[in-house]
Protein backbone atom coordinates (compact mmCIF):
# COMPACT_ATOMS: atom_id res chain seq x y z
CA UNK A 1 0.00 0.00 0.00
CA UNK A 2 0.68 3.71 -0.94
CA UNK A 3 0.10 6.33 1.29
CA UNK A 4 -1.07 9.54 0.30
CA UNK A 5 1.51 12.44 -0.39
CA UNK A 6 -0.79 15.05 0.69
CA UNK A 7 -2.67 13.77 3.81
CA UNK A 8 -0.59 11.19 4.57
CA UNK A 9 -3.34 9.45 6.01
CA UNK A 10 -5.54 7.38 3.69
CA UNK A 11 -4.33 5.04 0.94
CA UNK A 12 -3.41 6.58 -2.26
CA UNK A 13 -5.49 5.46 -5.33
CA UNK A 14 -3.58 7.47 -8.10
CA UNK A 15 -0.01 8.13 -8.83
CA UNK A 16 0.50 11.42 -10.80
CA UNK A 17 3.89 11.12 -12.50
CA UNK A 18 4.79 14.28 -13.04
CA UNK A 19 4.15 16.02 -9.69
CA UNK A 20 5.64 12.83 -7.97
CA UNK A 21 3.22 12.88 -5.65
CA UNK A 22 0.56 10.04 -4.86
CA UNK A 23 -3.10 10.91 -4.10
CA UNK A 24 -5.80 9.69 -1.89
CA UNK A 25 -9.40 9.77 -3.51
CA UNK A 26 -10.16 13.28 -1.69
CA UNK A 27 -6.55 14.72 -1.66
CA UNK A 28 -6.84 14.51 -5.84
CA UNK A 29 -10.45 15.79 -6.19
CA UNK A 30 -9.19 18.59 -4.25
CA UNK A 31 -6.28 19.33 -6.53
CA UNK A 32 -7.94 18.60 -9.64
CA UNK A 33 -10.27 21.11 -8.58
CA UNK A 34 -7.66 23.69 -7.31
CA UNK A 35 -6.22 23.34 -10.68
CA UNK A 36 -9.17 24.60 -12.49
CA UNK A 37 -9.57 27.41 -10.36
CA UNK A 38 -5.98 28.28 -10.36
CA UNK A 39 -6.27 28.13 -14.62
CA UNK A 40 -9.17 30.48 -14.11
CA UNK A 41 -7.69 32.50 -11.94
CA UNK A 42 -4.55 33.16 -13.95
CA UNK A 43 -6.37 33.94 -17.35
CA UNK A 44 -9.25 35.94 -15.93
CA UNK A 45 -12.03 33.00 -17.29
CA UNK A 46 -15.34 33.35 -15.80
CA UNK A 47 -16.17 36.40 -14.57
CA UNK A 48 -19.06 37.52 -11.71
CA UNK A 49 -22.34 38.12 -13.79
CA UNK A 50 -21.00 35.74 -16.95
CA UNK A 51 -23.28 34.01 -18.61
CA UNK A 52 -21.85 31.04 -19.13
CA UNK A 53 -22.69 28.65 -21.82
CA UNK A 54 -20.88 25.10 -21.46
CA UNK A 55 -20.00 22.72 -24.18
CA UNK A 56 -21.23 18.70 -23.01
CA UNK A 57 -20.76 15.33 -25.04
CA UNK A 58 -21.61 13.04 -22.14
CA UNK A 59 -17.99 12.51 -22.58
CA UNK A 60 -15.60 12.32 -19.39
CA UNK A 61 -14.21 15.50 -19.99
CA UNK A 62 -16.87 17.80 -20.22
CA UNK A 63 -18.75 15.73 -17.12
CA UNK A 64 -15.41 16.75 -15.35
CA UNK A 65 -15.77 20.38 -16.70
CA UNK A 66 -19.52 21.14 -15.86
CA UNK A 67 -19.48 19.61 -12.54
CA UNK A 68 -16.12 21.85 -11.32
CA UNK A 69 -17.68 24.65 -13.14
CA UNK A 70 -21.17 24.08 -10.64
CA UNK A 71 -18.52 24.40 -8.26
CA UNK A 72 -16.70 27.68 -9.33
CA UNK A 73 -19.78 30.08 -10.90
CA UNK A 74 -21.27 29.55 -7.75
CA UNK A 75 -17.99 30.71 -6.14
CA UNK A 76 -17.83 33.55 -8.83
CA UNK A 77 -21.18 34.13 -9.20
CA UNK A 78 -21.68 33.46 -12.63
CA UNK A 79 -24.69 31.82 -14.37
CA UNK A 80 -24.40 28.28 -16.30
CA UNK A 81 -25.82 26.83 -19.01
CA UNK A 82 -24.87 23.25 -20.24
CA UNK A 83 -25.03 22.46 -24.29
CA UNK A 84 -25.22 19.85 -26.13
CA UNK A 85 -24.42 19.43 -29.77
CA UNK A 86 -26.13 16.50 -31.29
CA UNK A 87 -24.45 15.07 -34.19
CA UNK A 88 -27.04 12.55 -35.55
CA UNK A 89 -24.63 9.87 -34.78
CA UNK A 90 -27.10 6.79 -34.03
CA UNK A 91 -25.27 4.68 -31.69
CA UNK A 92 -22.87 6.66 -30.40
CA UNK A 93 -23.84 10.42 -29.62
CA UNK A 94 -27.91 9.46 -28.20
CA UNK A 95 -25.97 6.96 -25.80
CA UNK A 96 -23.61 10.00 -24.38
CA UNK A 97 -26.32 11.69 -24.46
CA UNK A 98 -28.47 10.05 -21.61
CA UNK A 99 -25.14 10.37 -19.54
CA UNK A 100 -25.12 14.02 -20.25
CA UNK A 101 -28.68 14.25 -19.26
CA UNK A 102 -28.38 12.01 -16.54
CA UNK A 103 -25.53 14.24 -15.17
CA UNK A 104 -27.28 17.60 -15.69
CA UNK A 105 -30.29 15.86 -13.69
CA UNK A 106 -27.83 15.39 -10.84
CA UNK A 107 -26.44 18.45 -11.07
CA UNK A 108 -30.28 20.14 -11.30
CA UNK A 109 -29.55 21.97 -14.45
CA UNK A 110 -31.65 22.25 -17.74
CA UNK A 111 -29.99 20.38 -20.77
CA UNK A 112 -29.97 22.77 -24.32
CA UNK A 113 -29.85 20.78 -27.03
CA UNK A 114 -29.03 21.90 -30.75
CA UNK A 115 -28.55 19.26 -33.97
CA UNK A 116 -26.74 19.03 -37.23
CA UNK A 117 -29.60 18.22 -38.88
CA UNK A 118 -31.60 21.57 -37.62
CA UNK A 119 -28.56 23.73 -38.11
CA UNK A 120 -26.85 21.94 -41.25
CA UNK A 121 -30.15 20.42 -42.65
CA UNK A 122 -27.96 16.81 -42.41
CA UNK A 123 -26.53 14.87 -39.90
CA UNK A 124 -23.41 13.21 -39.32
CA UNK A 125 -24.99 9.62 -40.43
CA UNK A 126 -25.97 11.34 -44.01
CA UNK A 127 -22.98 13.16 -44.06
CA UNK A 128 -20.97 10.11 -43.79
CA UNK A 129 -23.01 8.39 -46.67
CA UNK A 130 -22.75 11.65 -48.89
CA UNK A 131 -18.63 11.86 -48.16
CA UNK A 132 -18.36 7.63 -49.08
CA UNK A 133 -19.28 9.08 -52.40
CA UNK A 134 -16.49 10.79 -53.07
CA UNK A 135 -14.01 10.45 -49.93
CA UNK A 136 -11.77 13.99 -50.11
CA UNK A 137 -12.43 14.68 -46.56
CA UNK A 138 -12.33 12.35 -43.52
CA UNK A 139 -15.51 12.53 -41.35
CA UNK A 140 -14.06 14.61 -38.42
CA UNK A 141 -13.05 17.47 -40.87
CA UNK A 142 -16.44 18.19 -41.15
CA UNK A 143 -17.54 17.26 -37.63
CA UNK A 144 -15.29 19.73 -36.68
CA UNK A 145 -16.30 22.32 -38.20
CA UNK A 146 -20.01 21.83 -38.00
CA UNK A 147 -19.83 21.49 -34.26
CA UNK A 148 -17.35 24.57 -33.53
CA UNK A 149 -20.45 26.71 -35.88
CA UNK A 150 -23.37 25.11 -33.88
CA UNK A 151 -21.71 25.66 -30.30
CA UNK A 152 -21.07 28.74 -31.37
CA UNK A 153 -24.66 29.31 -32.84
CA UNK A 154 -26.44 27.84 -29.85
CA UNK A 155 -24.22 29.90 -26.74
CA UNK A 156 -24.99 32.96 -28.84
CA UNK A 157 -28.53 32.25 -29.34
CA UNK A 158 -29.09 31.80 -25.67
CA UNK A 159 -27.71 35.14 -25.48
CA UNK A 160 -23.99 33.49 -23.61
CA UNK A 161 -21.07 35.72 -22.63
CA UNK A 162 -18.60 32.84 -22.62
CA UNK A 163 -18.31 29.51 -23.82
CA UNK A 164 -16.86 26.43 -21.96
CA UNK A 165 -15.45 23.73 -23.28
CA UNK A 166 -13.47 20.41 -22.52
CA UNK A 167 -10.14 20.94 -24.23
CA UNK A 168 -7.77 19.44 -21.78
CA UNK A 169 -3.53 19.65 -21.33
CA UNK A 170 -3.68 16.96 -23.61
CA UNK A 171 -6.14 18.49 -26.58
CA UNK A 172 -3.88 21.43 -26.32
CA UNK A 173 -0.62 19.80 -26.40
CA UNK A 174 -1.74 17.87 -29.57
CA UNK A 175 -2.90 20.60 -30.94
CA UNK A 176 0.16 22.93 -30.50
CA UNK A 177 2.36 20.08 -32.31
CA UNK A 178 -0.19 19.66 -34.78
CA UNK A 179 0.13 23.19 -35.86
CA UNK A 180 4.05 23.12 -35.61
CA UNK A 181 4.27 20.39 -37.88
CA UNK A 182 1.72 21.89 -40.52
CA UNK A 183 3.62 25.10 -40.39
CA UNK A 184 0.19 26.85 -39.30
CA UNK A 185 1.87 30.08 -37.31
CA UNK A 186 -1.86 32.01 -38.09
CA UNK A 187 -3.46 29.55 -36.16
CA UNK A 188 -0.96 29.36 -33.53
CA UNK A 189 -1.50 33.34 -32.62
CA UNK A 190 -5.38 32.52 -31.84
CA UNK A 191 -4.55 29.10 -29.80
CA UNK A 192 -4.51 29.64 -26.27
CA UNK A 193 -7.10 29.99 -23.23
CA UNK A 194 -9.27 31.81 -24.49
CA UNK A 195 -9.21 30.94 -28.31
CA UNK A 196 -11.24 32.40 -31.64
CA UNK A 197 -11.68 35.88 -32.84
CA UNK A 198 -12.45 37.81 -29.90
CA UNK A 199 -14.87 41.20 -29.37
CA UNK A 200 -16.61 40.34 -32.64
CA UNK A 201 -20.72 40.32 -32.91
CA UNK A 202 -21.96 36.82 -32.91
CA UNK A 203 -18.89 35.37 -31.45
CA UNK A 204 -18.94 34.07 -28.29
CA UNK A 205 -15.73 33.27 -26.74
CA UNK A 206 -14.43 30.15 -26.36
CA UNK A 207 -12.47 29.66 -23.06
CA UNK A 208 -10.66 26.53 -21.60
CA UNK A 209 -10.56 25.96 -17.95
CA UNK A 210 -9.00 22.47 -18.37
CA UNK A 211 -6.67 23.31 -20.11
CA UNK A 212 -3.84 21.93 -16.95
CA UNK A 213 -5.66 18.95 -15.86
CA UNK A 214 -4.82 15.85 -18.42
CA UNK A 215 -7.14 13.11 -20.27
CA UNK A 216 -6.65 10.52 -17.88
CA UNK A 217 -6.99 13.32 -14.67
CA UNK A 218 -10.08 14.16 -16.19
CA UNK A 219 -11.35 10.42 -16.11
CA UNK A 220 -10.22 9.52 -13.00
CA UNK A 221 -11.78 12.86 -11.32
CA UNK A 222 -15.49 11.78 -12.74
CA UNK A 223 -14.68 8.10 -11.43
CA UNK A 224 -13.37 9.25 -8.07
CA UNK A 225 -16.53 11.79 -8.43
CA UNK A 226 -18.73 8.97 -9.33
CA UNK A 227 -20.27 11.39 -12.66
CA UNK A 228 -22.21 9.43 -15.10
CA UNK A 229 -20.14 9.72 -18.82
CA UNK A 230 -19.84 7.67 -22.08
CA UNK A 231 -16.44 5.95 -23.27
CA UNK A 232 -16.58 4.30 -26.53
CA UNK A 233 -15.19 5.14 -29.69
CA UNK A 234 -16.56 7.35 -32.22
CA UNK A 235 -17.61 4.91 -35.61
CA UNK A 236 -16.38 7.77 -37.59
CA UNK A 237 -12.77 8.65 -36.02
CA UNK A 238 -10.66 9.56 -39.13
CA UNK A 239 -8.28 12.46 -37.54
CA UNK A 240 -5.27 9.95 -37.73
CA UNK A 241 -2.59 12.80 -37.43
CA UNK A 242 -4.07 13.58 -33.74
CA UNK A 243 -4.31 9.75 -33.13
CA UNK A 244 -0.74 9.41 -33.83
CA UNK A 245 0.25 12.81 -32.04
CA UNK A 246 -1.83 11.12 -29.18
CA UNK A 247 0.19 8.18 -28.72
CA UNK A 248 3.68 9.72 -29.00
CA UNK A 249 2.72 12.12 -26.18
CA UNK A 250 1.21 9.33 -24.19
CA UNK A 251 4.89 7.56 -24.25
CA UNK A 252 6.84 10.42 -24.27
CA UNK A 253 4.68 11.77 -20.89
CA UNK A 254 5.23 7.70 -19.75
CA UNK A 255 9.01 7.82 -19.48
CA UNK A 256 9.50 11.74 -18.94
CA UNK A 257 6.37 13.11 -16.65
CA UNK A 258 5.16 16.61 -17.17
CA UNK A 259 6.11 16.75 -21.02
CA UNK A 260 2.94 17.72 -21.94
CA UNK A 261 2.76 20.65 -19.34
CA UNK A 262 5.81 21.37 -20.98
CA UNK A 263 4.91 21.73 -24.03
CA UNK A 264 1.80 24.25 -23.26
CA UNK A 265 3.84 25.88 -21.00
CA UNK A 266 6.53 26.67 -23.81
CA UNK A 267 3.39 27.69 -26.36
CA UNK A 268 2.72 30.04 -24.28
CA UNK A 269 5.94 31.75 -23.14
CA UNK A 270 6.92 32.33 -27.21
CA UNK A 271 2.92 33.31 -27.64
CA UNK A 272 3.77 36.03 -25.43
CA UNK A 273 7.10 37.11 -26.58
CA UNK A 274 5.83 37.24 -30.23
CA UNK A 275 4.23 39.72 -31.58
CA UNK A 276 1.16 39.57 -32.00
CA UNK A 277 -0.05 40.49 -35.57
CA UNK A 278 -4.00 40.57 -35.18
CA UNK A 279 -5.85 40.08 -38.27
CA UNK A 280 -6.81 43.41 -39.04
CA UNK A 281 -10.87 44.35 -38.81
CA UNK A 282 -10.63 44.95 -42.99
CA UNK A 283 -9.56 41.03 -43.20
CA UNK A 284 -12.90 39.92 -41.50
CA UNK A 285 -15.83 39.80 -43.12
CA UNK A 286 -19.01 38.39 -42.37
CA UNK A 287 -20.60 34.85 -44.13
CA UNK A 288 -22.74 36.25 -46.54
CA UNK A 289 -25.01 32.94 -45.57
CA UNK A 290 -25.36 32.77 -41.86
CA UNK A 291 -23.73 35.90 -40.75
CA UNK A 292 -20.92 34.38 -39.30
CA UNK A 293 -17.10 36.16 -38.66
CA UNK A 294 -15.03 34.53 -41.23
CA UNK A 295 -12.16 35.78 -43.72
CA UNK A 296 -14.20 35.23 -46.93
CA UNK A 297 -17.56 35.16 -48.66
CA UNK A 298 -18.76 32.31 -46.79
CA UNK A 299 -17.84 30.30 -43.58
CA UNK A 300 -16.15 27.26 -43.57
CA UNK A 301 -19.34 25.53 -42.20
CA UNK A 302 -21.57 26.68 -45.08
CA UNK A 303 -18.90 25.98 -47.48
CA UNK A 304 -19.08 22.57 -46.47
CA UNK A 305 -22.32 22.21 -46.26
CA UNK A 306 -22.38 23.44 -49.65
CA UNK A 307 -19.69 20.95 -51.02
CA UNK A 308 -22.02 17.71 -49.14
CA UNK A 309 -25.13 19.29 -51.35
CA UNK A 310 -23.44 19.45 -54.45
CA UNK A 311 -21.80 15.99 -53.13
CA UNK A 312 -23.94 13.62 -56.20
CA UNK A 313 -22.73 16.31 -58.70
CA UNK A 314 -19.04 15.69 -57.80
CA UNK A 315 -19.17 11.89 -58.49
CA UNK A 316 -20.41 12.16 -61.52
CA UNK A 317 -17.62 14.81 -62.63
CA UNK A 318 -14.95 12.57 -60.88
CA UNK A 319 -16.31 9.62 -63.13
CA UNK A 320 -16.31 11.91 -66.19
CA UNK A 321 -12.70 12.62 -65.51
CA UNK A 322 -11.93 9.08 -64.97
CA UNK A 323 -13.71 8.44 -68.70
CA UNK A 324 -11.88 10.83 -70.22
CA UNK A 325 -8.54 9.61 -69.06
CA UNK A 326 -9.06 5.99 -70.02
CA UNK A 327 -9.66 7.07 -73.91
CA UNK B 1 0.05 -17.10 -8.15
CA UNK B 2 -2.58 -15.93 -10.80
CA UNK B 3 -5.08 -13.16 -11.08
CA UNK B 4 -7.52 -11.98 -13.56
CA UNK B 5 -6.96 -9.23 -15.99
CA UNK B 6 -9.48 -7.65 -18.26
CA UNK B 7 -9.14 -5.23 -21.29
CA UNK B 8 -11.59 -3.95 -23.63
CA UNK B 9 -14.52 -6.34 -22.84
CA UNK B 10 -11.76 -9.25 -23.30
CA UNK B 11 -11.23 -11.29 -19.22
CA UNK B 12 -7.89 -13.56 -19.15
CA UNK B 13 -5.96 -15.13 -16.93
CA UNK B 14 -2.34 -13.98 -16.14
CA UNK B 15 0.24 -16.34 -14.01
CA UNK B 16 2.63 -14.12 -12.42
CA UNK B 17 5.07 -14.11 -9.29
CA UNK B 18 4.15 -13.57 -5.89
CA UNK B 19 4.62 -9.64 -4.98
CA UNK B 20 3.84 -8.35 -8.54
CA UNK B 21 2.15 -5.06 -8.69
CA UNK B 22 -0.36 -3.45 -10.94
CA UNK B 23 1.97 -1.58 -12.91
CA UNK B 24 4.08 -5.06 -13.25
CA UNK B 25 0.89 -6.35 -14.81
CA UNK B 26 0.61 -3.67 -17.20
CA UNK B 27 4.50 -3.50 -18.07
CA UNK B 28 3.98 -7.51 -19.03
CA UNK B 29 1.02 -6.38 -20.89
CA UNK B 30 2.78 -3.74 -22.88
CA UNK B 31 -0.17 -1.12 -21.53
CA UNK B 32 0.77 2.12 -20.94
CA UNK B 33 -0.70 3.68 -17.60
CA UNK B 34 -0.94 6.93 -19.30
CA UNK B 35 -3.86 5.52 -21.37
CA UNK B 36 -6.46 4.56 -19.06
CA UNK B 37 -7.51 3.49 -15.02
CA UNK B 38 -6.08 0.42 -13.48
CA UNK B 39 -8.82 -0.84 -11.61
CA UNK B 40 -8.32 -3.96 -8.87
CA UNK B 41 -11.30 -5.89 -7.44
CA UNK B 42 -13.51 -2.78 -9.27
CA UNK B 43 -11.75 0.12 -7.57
CA UNK B 44 -9.54 2.80 -8.61
CA UNK B 45 -6.11 1.51 -7.50
CA UNK B 46 -2.68 2.62 -7.33
CA UNK B 47 -0.64 0.78 -9.98
CA UNK B 48 2.36 0.21 -7.12
CA UNK B 49 0.16 -2.53 -4.78
CA UNK B 50 1.08 -5.46 -4.55
CA UNK B 51 -1.59 -8.62 -6.03
CA UNK B 52 -2.75 -10.98 -4.14
CA UNK B 53 -3.89 -14.74 -6.11
CA UNK B 54 -7.33 -14.77 -7.71
CA UNK B 55 -7.22 -10.86 -7.93
CA UNK B 56 -9.11 -9.16 -10.77
CA UNK B 57 -7.37 -6.45 -12.23
CA UNK B 58 -9.63 -4.43 -15.12
CA UNK B 59 -7.72 -1.28 -17.13
CA UNK B 60 -10.07 0.92 -18.65
CA UNK B 61 -9.10 2.52 -21.83
CA UNK B 62 -9.94 6.20 -21.86
CA UNK B 63 -8.13 7.41 -24.77
CA UNK B 64 -10.22 8.00 -27.71
CA UNK B 65 -11.21 10.15 -30.55
CA UNK B 66 -13.83 12.57 -30.39
S1 LIG C 1 -14.58 11.48 -33.91
FE1 LIG C 1 -14.84 12.83 -35.67
S2 LIG C 1 -16.82 12.27 -36.54
FE2 LIG C 1 -16.77 11.43 -34.46
S3 LIG C 1 -17.73 12.98 -33.17
FE3 LIG C 1 -15.52 13.39 -33.13
S4 LIG C 1 -15.15 14.87 -34.78
FE4 LIG C 1 -17.20 13.97 -35.10
ZN1 LIG D 1 -4.76 12.32 0.99
ZN1 LIG E 1 -21.86 30.68 -42.97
Amino acid sequence: MVTCTKCKKRNAVVDLGYTGSDLCSPCFIAYFEHRVFKTNREFKLIQHGDKLGVGVSGGKDSAALLFVLTKLTKHVGAQLIPILIDEGIAGYRDKAAEKAQALCDKLGLRLHRLSYKKVFGISMDETVKKRDKVKWRGACSYCGVFRKHALNKAAFDLGCDKLAIGHNADDMAQTILMNFLKSEPARFMRFGAFSGITERDKFVMRIKPLMYVTERECAIYCTLRDLPFHLQECPYSSDSFRGELKDFLNSVEEKHPGSKFNIIKSFLSLKELMVATPVSEKELKHCAKCGTPCSGENCKACLLTEELKNADGRVAETKQITKNKKK
Amino acid sequence: MKVIFSLDGKTKEVETKTGATLADILKAEKINLQTGLIKLNGKLTHPSTELKDGDTLEFVNIIYGG
